[in-house]
């Protein structure tokens, strides 16, 4: 961490273009560029280490998530409970490491069927135009037109509650934007040269569409994912809130705020500490987007 | 190369029509007919170039050819086989035989694949190999094109656009092709990069007996590459010939006007040579002159210009001619008058009376 960061200071001085060696791949331009922006790569350690406290919850956690100490309710943070105590006298702290599990993996598995319902529409879509184009859009904006919310709501009525569902429902929610940013991507890609180059070659359409297309719209693709990533945390601290997502007595920061919220003027640290994970990682994974973004555009000439 | 009717043309274009419907004034599809009624042929190792000013359904012509884009009717026979019938399927396996080289160095090559994977993507079409045969056949192939084996795994976001040029020609024989499209494949590239590409080209041909289709609007260009040549107006031919005819002995009052658009480089004969300058513009493609659509900016237009389109007429010097000059036009000596080439105008009125009349076009 220490040499990348020494690294950044160096590239940031001017004039330091002619580096004796030439990036080679798009993954070392990458890397060169990424290096250089602070912001994001402060997001991307703030992520790390929250993915790092995720996997070591058993051992970093003070107390069992779900042990009640119902002497100590609603307790102010102290050396015994470092973020307080909940109303029926749950540890804050532990609660809340266990709890990033559920919020990332809840993040993980929307975007996961966000893309896989989105990806291979969008790319035929916006390579095929015509009917195809137009049947496939007319999908996406039907689900597009309900308030994002409210339609998840309504799909994990249909599907039930549970965390699962939950997050495949937001995962359906959001698949219209993947399937329009890769569509997008897709119809000018199209156009370029080396499309009708590998045409010309005889290659099919399938080849095309999985050698040319897929690779020249990952660098948009890559964003949009990272700002899903924040987003769906969003999705599911709001339906966990509404009790639709994770069940009692798991935990996810969102259920948290949604449990202790009638709290909050006698005991903040129970809406606080949860309330600013989740800020705090959204906007992690919304700075990450920009910086990934800023650095995976295609080097012209 | 063991073709038993060698002087049977392997490529031969008859009445080859693309039409594009484009939204006119008022939201109304209109058609656009952007290539009408073209007819050529090619021999194996020969060129053929293809010139006119843009929009003159050049690029489109070529790409029909292949059939990037549908020809709306006409058919494209190569070595016999009728390519305008085929299906999606068999015309995949055809393609090997037909290759491209675009103008774009810079877009031709797909930005996030190594020069070998670009290159293999190509080998595969044509042959099974393995992976180290495939490795080996595409540094064989930059090495044809003038380019070291260690740009294999390199960007093409790295190469210059000759460089790119290169590469892209190597792609497209990769699958060993018997007829290649060159569209405008050297008019992105600087003059010393034209010449080392069009010295490839010619030294490709050599070897191969490639045919080149070639798409250009720099004449100095063409007259150097080709055997013969066609010049296109408004999506016609006007004017089909040997390239010593068409550059010396122009029929068609516009490729007369083309030439004289080209500049001599020789200050003195520059000054000294008379031009005839184009007046007005390209016309709307979607609504073209009727008759011959040359004849809004024609120096010579007269009586049946406007009503009837002119036919291809064959002329006695090997050349065919789209000019009602030439089936109406005054007869002088036995011999229809012709536009006069615009360089040397003088010395040649002297040695040919018969070309004397068409004098007072100026």
């Amino acid at each position: 961490m220490t040499s990348h960061l020494e690294t950044a200071h160096d590239s940031a001085t001017p004039e330091s273009g002619e580096t004796p060696e030439v990036p080679r791949t798009p993954w070392s331009r990458f890397r060169r560029r990424f290096r250089t922006q602070r912001v994001g790569l402060i997001s991307l350690g703030y992520l790390i280490f929250v993915v790092g406290i995720a996997v070591l919850a058993p051992l970093l956690a003070t107390d069992s998530p779900n042990a009640q100490d119902l002497r100590a309710v609603l307790a102010s943070p102290s050396g015994e409970h470092w973020l307080g105590t909940d109303d029926v006298g749950r540890d804050v702290f532990s609660r809340l490491l266990y709890a990033s599990r559920t919020s990332l993996l809840a993040a993980l598995l929307a975007v996961a069927v966000a893309l896989g319902l989105g990806l291979v529409p969008g790319l035929v879509a916006g390579y095929a135009r015509g009917r195809i184009d137009g049947i496939v859009m007319r999908i996406a904006d039907a689900l597009m037109a309900f308030p994002p919310l409210i339609l998840a709501v309504a799909l994990v009525g249909v599907l039930g509650p549970g965390l699962t569902n939950a997050m495949i429902a937001v995962g359906i929610v959001f698949s219209p934007r993947f399937l329009r940013i890769l569509r997008g991507a897709a119809m000018s890609i199209r156009e370029e040269t080396y499309i009708e180059a590998a045409r010309g070659l005889g290659c099919s359409s399938v080849s095309i569409i999985g050698r040319h297309v897929l690779p020249n719209v990952l660098s948009p693709l890559i964003v949009q994912i990272s700002f899903a990533a924040g987003t769906a945390m969003l999705a599911e601290a709001s339906l966990s809130f509404l009790g639709l997502g994770v069940q009692p007595p798991d935990a996810s920061w969102g259920a948290m705020l949604g449990r202790s919220y009638r709290f909050y003027d006698r005991a903040p640290w129970v809406v606080l500490f949860p309330g600013i994970a989740i800020a705090l990682t959204v906007l992690a994974f919304n700075l990450l987007g920009d910086a990934l973004r800023d650095s995976l555009g295609r080097e012209e000439r | 190369m063991t073709n038993p009717r060698e002087s049977e043309p392997f490529l031969q274009v008859s009445d080859l029509s693309v039409t594009f419907r484009v939204t006119g004034s008022g939201f109304r599809r209109v058609p656009l007919h952007a290539v009408s009624d073209v007819s050529f042929t090619l021999q194996p190792g020969e060129t053929l170039g293809l010139v006119g000013e843009s929009g003159s359904g050049k690029s489109t012509t070529g790409r029909a050819v292949l059939r990037l884009i549908e020809p709306t009717h006409g058919s494209v026979r190569l070595r016999g086989e009728e390519l305008t019938e085929m299906s999606r399927k068999e015309l995949r396996r055809k393609r090997q035989a037909m290759q491209m080289v675009f103008q774009d160095p810079y877009s031709s090559l797909d930005p996030s694949m190594t020069i070998a994977d670009s290159l293999a993507e190509a080998i595969k079409q044509h042959e099974d190999l393995g992976r180290t045969d495939v490795r080996e056949r595409a540094s064989e192939l930059l090495d044809e094109v003038g380019l070291g084996r260690h740009h294999l795994d390199r960007y093409p976001y790295e190469f210059s656009g000759g460089q790119r040029q290169r590469i892209a020609i190597a792609r497209a024989l990769a699958v060993r092709p018997e007829l290649i499209v060159c569209d405008e494949a050297v008019s992105a590239l600087d003059v010393s990069t034209q010449n080392q590409i069009i010295k490839l080209l010619e030294r490709l041909q050599d070897q191969e007996g490639v045919g080149y289709l070639f798409i250009a609007h720099d004449l100095a260009v063409v007259r150097h590459i080709s055997d013969r040549v066609a010049v296109m107006y408004l999506g016609r031919v006007v004017e089909q010939g040997p390239v010593e005819q068409i550059f010396e002995r122009p029929m068609h009052p516009y490729t007369n006007v083309l030439l004289s658009a080209h500049p001599i480089a020789n200050p003195a004969r520059q000054r000294g040579r008379e031009r005839t300058v184009l007046r007005g513009e390209l016309p709307d493609p979607t609504a073209p002159p009727s008759g011959c659509a040359f004849r809004t900016r024609c120096p010579h237009e007269f009586e049946p210009c406007a009503t009837e389109l002119p036919d291809l007429v064959e002329m006695p010097n090997g050349s065919f001619v789209r000019c009602h000059l030439h089936d109406q036009g005054p007869v002088l000596g036995g011999s229809t008058v012709r536009v006069l080439p615009p360089e040397s105008r003088g010395d040649r009125r002297a040695a040919t009376s018969d070309e004397t009349v068409s004098t007072d076009a100026e």
